[in-house]
């Protein structure tokens, strides 16, 4: 019966370790993949697509859907 | 002839004392005609009769822009001094601007500050000023999809220097005659009650048909330009 307990525990802590290592490497991951362009790496001619009023109208649609 | 020849020395001495104090008046007029709004150097004849007002008149016009309780109609007179004058209106330091005017004071103070350094993104070009509007704005990416914190607020931010930026273009075509103040106050007053919604927490819900109007009122801005311009379409 001892035994038994024994490794029920044993098989809790071996999840509860493969979820926390599996947990913690996900976020690293995410962490060093880091989407997208800083702004001060960025170009300025990257910028140059936001001109004329339509564009900005449409820049500032898009950020709509940002604001939370 | 020794009393003629000291008469002469005299007479030297006069004229270049006069010479002098000829070339030091000249260089400090010069020095004051570039504030001085009554000096006439400009070949342009709307350019002229501007600065045949003076100083103390446009402060008095600017002033007079304040004394209405209507927004509308306060962005009009504004408008107005623009196309009147040929130049930008600076408002007097102590007036907030129209979308700051209404928020809570904590609010006031972040708005108005705000406003006052964005004021140096808008002498760049293009690309640089929208850059400029993201440091502002407090973007680590360059793109707003690619933020991971705060990214509601920056969005806000972003938008009301976008809001800010047609403003100034709606500014610069009453400036160079090419659109009337009413138009303008209409599409203006529009943008500053988005403005509004924007620092008032609003969603993107409230806010949407509001930017529905203002693109229909920037369409018809420039659809009147388009005629008048004989139908050159050029986008702006």
């Amino acid at each position: 019966m001892n035994k038994i307990l024994m490794w029920i525990l044993i098989l809790i802590l071996a999840l509860g370790l493969g979820y926390f290592l599996l947990g913690s490497s996900d976020d690293s991951n995410y962490d060093s993949e880091d989407a997208g362009v800083n702004l001060e790496d960025a170009d300025d001619s990257a910028f140059e697509n936001v001109e004329s009023t339509d564009q900005i109208l449409n820049e500032i649609t898009d950020s709509l859907n940002y604001l939370g | 002839m020794k009393k003629s020849l000291y008469l002469f020395n005299i007479l030297i001495i006069l004229l270049l004392v006069a010479s002098v104090i000829a070339a030091g008046s000249s260089t400090g007029s010069r020095t004051n005609t570039a504030s001085d709004p009554t000096t006439n150097f400009g070949t342009d004849e709307r350019v002229n009769t501007a600065r045949q007002i003076t100083g103390a008149e446009k402060r008095a016009a600017r002033g007079a822009c304040e004394d209405s309780d209507n927004r509308r109609t306060r962005i009009k007179c504004r408008l107005d001094y623009i196309k009147d004058n040929n130049e930008d209106f600076e408002a007097h330091y102590s007036k907030a601007p129209e979308a700051c005017r209404e928020l809570e004071k904590d609010g006031k103070g972040r708005c108005v500050a705000f406003y006052k350094k964005s004021q140096a993104c808008y002498d760049k070009k293009r690309g640089d000023k929208i850059k400029c509007f993201k440091r502002l704005a407090n973007f680590a990416k360059a793109n707003l999809k690619d933020e991971k914190e705060e990214r509601g607020l920056k969005a806000r931010d972003y938008v009301i220097l976008l809001l800010y930026d047609i403003q100034e273009k709606i500014e610069g075509a009453i400036e160079n005659d090419r659109i009337d103040s009413d138009a303008g106050a209409d599409a203006i007053d529009k943008i500053v009650e988005i403005k509004e919604d924007i620092l008032n927490g609003k969603t993107k819900r409230e806010v949407t048909p509001k930017m529905l109007q203002l693109r229909t009122l920037l369409k018809n801005i420039k659809s009147t330009i388009d005629q008048e311009s004989g139908g050159e379409s050029e986008n702006e």
